[in-house]
């Protein structure tokens, strides 16, 4: 998937400014605060928004991927018509999806055993918890051996143990598509993707490996006492080692003597958010 | 399509719908039948049609409710998408818009066979009814499908697109609101407030006419006419269904940006403005709520009678010897008069043509432009010395009560839809009746009619609908009209659906026995007899002319001729007369009330205000009735009217 030049204004407000990326199989998390343009960014890239400029096309080797229903979409939020039962409203999805009818129910199958809900089938949907509910949105995404799935916040709503489901999942689909994931959460992101994109104002701040990411902070990462604190530094983390209050702070001021601690993801991340 | 209908039908709300939706016409229908099967009156059985029309009037005047239940029943299934959060994803697939045409295709369906339902209802109940069957003619059974394509399909087709157009563009609670509010609009009751309010501005109040989809004013229709069905009321529906095509286009292809839109677009407008142009056009049909001011059925009586309009009397100076009439039918009557008067060279000519028909063109017998000049009921055209020796009028329009359109028509001789020699009063202001104009000698008449179905006329039939004779006035009816010979050879035009003038109908035949005997005795027996729409507004009860007479029946012609001594004279009433006339009026209404007492409801109060309406001016009170009731109509009379008392809670 190539996006090129992409750019999406709401009226006179500039949401997104001349993205450019090229994405192959494999996991992307794409990060950003609030109002950064993750959502705007994936629903131009789902032909949700109308964009003014630039592109987004989607070849395998089979062809366009749109033509072919192989795109899988989890939205923030998604619900269940209550009145269906689990099987059928996945039957309802592939049907949207236009897949052939003989295929459904192993199809089906397949997608509930990813996302263990295989016990519920036959359940309606109103009987449902919260989070089987973001369960079965997962499983209809993956209906149809995607080539492109775009989750937004997906890990909302999933318990610890059903993180760790999810992420497996993530990792069994990572060498046959391309995983699209909007998230807050940096852990969610440094457990399972290989490709990080940070939003910023609307445009592409940084993009690349983890690796890539962790390095915009080498050298920055210090663990200090809270009496070496100076105005300026950016506290990440806050903790207490007996009894003495120690302040992870992300800083571009040398501290002599003090060797950095290893840089991680979120700290690349809050680097290049704070420009520091 | 099989898991839409899952969809659909998984759910309480729209079940409680569907329920209401079948509940609602078997209401009536059950009363109905269980009054037919149980009355122990005769008339009962044998007046099936009234029931049966009742029941459709009932029907016809709650089509509003298949209306709402549909726009309600359409919301909840349309909203199913976006309540399960399932609208974004819907959007990223190829098939989104055909997944809601599935979803529309569903509702649709049930909308065709609920339509289809009620209409086989209409037809069965007609077919299975020995005293109504000979009613089932294709002009009632096209009828019914125009009624059910145009306020069940099309006006079901807006719920349905409404209710799409609004669970797609807005959250659930405003999209309530918009349906509560648009369902509001359409009501008859909010109509009519619209109405009251608009009706000081009726240039407003016409274009405000393309939300009036269902029919309003039901107080005013007669079983004989039905309610008119027309293309303005269709018209109203395109509109809406435009502006729905033009919202849903907007909706669909704003993100793509493709041709199609503008296609969508245009179609949307093109479809809107054309219709809105096509409904809030002037129309000629009798229709209570289509019409507004000088279109409405009751304006005549606030025309003459309220406003004083000035009428004029004034003896012609000329006769008009014969007329060629070419009548257009379709939304407004389109004529061409061609008058041959008996006197040329007169400085003006002065004729009577109703008001509400406009003027296009007056030409003598070269086509030159003859002067004319028109003032209300009244049209002066100006001869020159040596001629004209024929006058040719183009005029268009119609009446409210004396209307014509493509398949119905009620134009009485006596009315001026064409031009009479000399002025003429209108409406006999004093009497709250029409005047009855009549040529004083008859004219050659030839008529063609240019409508789409039998024309029925006093005089003979030359082909098809074209007419010609010596007559003082012809007359036009169509519609649900029939022709029959009577038992004596006379040949009757009788509306079909009433079934106290049918020929076929048993109900009355010793009235028509003794009305037979009456033709006979006045020398009339070989004329044919029409029998037009009578009833409110003035028209009168009996025509003064052989040819034709009320719809109220038989008894009414019988009684008339008794009272007059005469069909064709009218002397003024002694006061003797009119109080004789005044108790004959209760002691019929009584009768009547007997025999169509419906439930038990209103009766007593119905038969307490004629009783006072009529009698008040001899000086009877509400305390006289009693001794009214047990001198005139007997002891048994008053038991059944105490009843009538205690049914009513009085």
């Amino acid at each position: 998937m190539e996006i090129k030049h992409l750019s999406k204004k709401f009226g006179k407000k500039q949401v997104l400014t001349d993205i450019n990326y090229t994405f192959s199989n494999g996991v992307y998390g794409i990060l950003g605060p609030n109002g950064a343009g993750k959502t705007t960014l994936m629903r131009c890239i789902l032909n949700l928004y109308r964009y003014q400029e630039g592109s987004v096309t989607f070849s395998t080797e089979e062809g366009d991927i749109r033509s072919q229903d192989k795109i899988g979409y989890l939205p923030q939020k998604n619900g269940i018509f209550s009145g269906l039962t689990v099987e059928e409203q996945l039957m309802y999805f592939a049907n949207l999806k236009n897949m052939d009818k003989s295929l459904w129910e192993a199809e089906i199958t397949r997608v509930l055993q990813l996302v263990n809900l295989e016990e519920v089938r036959k359940k309606k949907g109103r009987k449902l918890s919260g989070g089987m509910v973001r369960r079965v949105g997962i499983a209809q995404a993956l209906l149809n051996h995607p080539a492109l799935v775009i989750f937004d916040e997906p890990t909302t709503g999933l318990d610890p143990e059903e993180r760790i489901r999810f992420k497996n999942i993530l990792r069994y689909l990572q060498h046959e598509t391309i995983v699209l994931m909007s998230t807050h959460i940096v852990e969610d992101v440094e457990a399972v993707c290989d490709h990080v994109l940070v939003l910023k104002d609307g445009q592409l701040a940084a993009a690349g490996t983890q690796e890539e990411i962790s390095r915009y902070a080498d050298g920055k990462v210090y663990e200090i006492g809270q009496e070496e604190y100076v105005e300026g530094d950016y506290i990440e983390k806050e903790k207490e080692i007996e009894g003495k209050g120690i302040y992870r702070i992300l800083t571009n001021r040398p501290l002599e003597g003090r060797a950095p601690e290893t840089a991680n993801i979120e700290d690349g991340y809050l680097c290049i958010l704070k420009n520091i | 399509m099989k898991m839409y209908w899952k969809l659909f039908a998984r759910s309480i709300i729209r079940k409680v719908l569907m329920l209401l939706l079948i509940a609602v016409p078997l209401r009536p229908l059950v009363i109905r039948l269980s009054y037919v099967f149980q009355s122990p009156d005769p008339i009962g059985n044998s007046n099936w049609i009234i029931y049966l029309l009742d029941f459709f009037r009932t029907l016809s005047g709650d089509y509003i409710y298949i209306f709402i239940l549909f726009l309600f029943l359409a919301y909840d299934y349309f909203r199913e998408i976006p309540d399960a959060a399932a609208l974004e994803i819907v959007k990223t697939s190829r098939e989104e818009r055909r997944h809601d045409c599935r979803q529309a295709l569903v509702l649709w369906t049930l909308l065709f066979g609920y339509a289809v339902i009620l209409c086989s209802l209409y037809v069965g109940g007609v077919m299975l009814s020995n005293s109504t069957m000979h009613a089932l003619t294709p002009e009632l059974v096209w009828y019914f499908v125009r009624h059910t394509a145009v306020y069940i399909l099309l006006n079901g087709s807006i719920a349905i697109g409404f209710a799409w157009l609004i669970s797609r563009c807005v959250g659930r609670l405003v999209g309530y609101i918009c349906v509560i509010l648009f369902a509001a609009l359409f009501s008859p009751i909010a109509l009519s407030q619209i109405r009251g309010f608009f009706i000081v501005n009726s240039h407003i109040y016409d274009w405000f006419q393309v939300c009036f989809i269902m029919p309003e004013g039901l107080t005013n229709l007669v079983p004989e006419v039905l309610y008119p069905v027309n293309w303005s009321i269709a018209a109203r529906g395109f509109v809406w269904i435009g502006l729905i095509v033009l919202g849903l286009a907007g909706y669909y292809f704003a993100r793509t940006g493709k041709r199609i839109r503008w296609a969508g677009i245009a179609a949307g407008i093109c479809c809107s403005a054309l219709s809105l142009w096509y409904a809030v056009l002037p129309v000629s049909y009798y229709s209570a709520n289509d019409t507004t001011g000088e279109r409405d059925p009751g304006y005549d009586q606030f025309r003459y009678v309220i406003r004083e309009t000035p009428q004029q009397e004034k003896e012609a100076a000329f006769r008009i010897e014969s007329y060629e009439l070419t009548l257009k039918m379709g939304r407004q009557m389109q004529a061409e008069a061609v008058l041959h008067p008996d006197r040329k060279g007169l400085e003006c000519y002065e004729m009577t043509l109703y008001h509400l028909y406009r003027i296009d063109s007056v030409t003598d017998e070269t086509g030159e432009a003859l002067a004319y000049e028109r003032n209300g009921d009244y049209l002066t055209v100006y001869g020159r010395a040596d001629g004209p020796e024929e006058i040719r009028i183009r005029y268009h329009g119609g009446g409210a009560l004396f209307y014509g359109n493509r398949r119905e028509m009620n134009l009485p001789g006596w009315f001026a839809y064409y031009p009479m020699a000399g002025f003429h009063r209108i409406y006999r202001s004093e009497e709250y009746q029409y005047e009855k104009n009549y040529a004083e000698e008859p004219a050659r008449f030839h008529i063609e009619v240019d409508a789409a179905g039998t024309v029925y006329s006093d005089l003979e039939r030359i082909e098809g609908n074209c007419f010609e004779g010596m007559t003082t006035g012809p007359t036009l009816l169509a519609g649900f009209y029939r022709e029959a010979k009577l038992e004596n050879g006379v040949t009757c035009v009788y509306p079909y659906l009433e079934t106290a003038l049918s020929p076929e109908s048993n109900l009355f035949p010793e009235n028509r026995m003794e009305a037979m005997e009456i033709l006979e005795e006045e020398g009339l027996g070989r004329e044919k007899i029409l029998f037009c729409y009578g009833g409110a507004y003035g028209v009168p009860d009996v025509f003064e002319e052989d040819r034709v007479i009320s719809a109220t029946g038989w008894l009414v012609f019988v009684t008339h001729y008794e009272r007059e001594g005469s069909l064709t004279e009218r002397h003024e009433k002694t006061e003797e007369e009119k109080f004789e006339e005044a108790v004959t009026v209760v002691t019929e209404s009584y009768r009547i009330m007997r025999g169509s007492e419906e439930e038990g409801i209103f009766v007593y109060q119905d038969f307490e205000n004629t009783y006072l309406n009529q009698m008040e001016e001899f000086g009877y009170t509400e305390t006289d009735m009693e001794t009214f009731v047990l001198e005139y109509l007997g002891e048994d009379a008053w038991n059944d009217i105490i009843e009538w008392r205690k049914e009513d809670g009085n």
